[in-house]
């Protein structure tokens, strides 16, 4: 990252820290200072926060969690892909 | 300390979308303390110098009084309270439009500089003749300039097309960073300090 400003692709990077206000203060005037002139970024954001909210409201219905046999899957899938296991 | 906030439409924070408490009855809003707000960031309440107007320009403009310690940041102000006091009128879409413009001349006139220097004095005195901002996307877009100057015509056209579209803060961040291709790193600020003194003159801001 620049000392002078971001770019795009650094705030993609940024979004989601941005978004729970864990950034000192120097990389969030960075933010805002992008986020104030770049449409794309703003557009972008705008989308994270509706996916967070859906999913975190899915998240919070019991009816719709998925069943303890899936989650372990899921959890097993990533976990392996985070350890260098095959991808697809 | 008086400095200047850039509202959306009604009053509301562009990043916190805290709808602030706006003047009324001739007196000022009342005051906004960020200890008290968990919505505004970090523990301050933000705002801008004179000189950090063209970073930040949005659809209001509103002069503020800040209150208690102010720390200063690159390009803003931070302080623990603040209040409203009164609208800066003569910001609104048809000066935000001018400045725009100006910030696409400004971009033209670089480009052309650089288009001089790239020994391509004819398509400079072309982009020169560029009065209005749809000439100067068109002429831009469609020039075939030297390699040499290619970055900064296309700079040009680009500054013309956000202002044609009116999007002030875009064409003067293009216009800045026009300059430092074509005059190098300092000419950015300079670019900038030029902007801030087109807007404190235009709105008629204490300098």
């Amino acid at each position: 990252m620049s000392a002078d400003e971001i770019v795009c692709r650094e705030f993609a990077e940024l979004a989601t820290d941005y978004l729970e206000r864990a950034m000192p203060d120097e990389t969030l005037e960075l933010v805002e200072e992008h986020l104030a002139m770049c449409d794309w970024c703003r557009d972008y954001l705008a989308q994270i926060e509706t996916t967070a909210r859906a999913v975190g409201a899915e998240a919070d219905a019991p009816d719709t969690a998925p069943p303890a046999a899936t989650l372990q899957e899921l959890l097993d899938a990533f976990r392996a892909r985070a350890g260098g296991g095959a991808s697809r | 300390m008086i400095a200047y906030k850039f509202l959306c439409a009604g009053g509301v924070g562009p990043f916190s979308r805290y709808a602030w408490p706006l003047p009324r009855d001739g007196g000022a809003g009342a005051w906004v303390a960020s200890a008290a707000d968990a919505v505004l960031c970090h523990g301050a309440v933000h705002a801008c110098r004179v000189s950090d107007l063209p970073w930040w320009l949005h659809d209001e403009l509103w002069e503020t009084e800040l209150d208690g310690t102010v720390t200063a940041g690159r390009h803003k102000v931070m302080a623990p309270r603040a209040r409203l006091l009164r609208r800066v009128e003569g910001w609104d879409a048809a000066c935000a439009q001018r400045f725009a413009d100006a910030c696409a001349q400004r971009a033209r006139d670089h480009a052309a500089a650089a288009l001089d220097r790239a020994g391509a004095s004819a398509l400079a005195a072309d982009l020169r003749r560029a009065a209005t901002t749809r000439e100067l996307r068109d002429t831009a877009y469609g020039a075939e300039p030297p390699e040499a100057a290619r970055v900064a015509v296309t700079m040009a056209g680009d500054a013309a097309r956000r202002a044609f579209a009116g999007a002030a803060v875009v064409t003067a961040y293009i216009a800045a960073h026009a300059a430092a291709r074509v005059e190098g790193a300092e000419a950015m600020h300079a670019e900038r300090a030029w902007q801030s003194e087109w807007l404190r003159a235009a709105l008629s801001l204490p300098a």
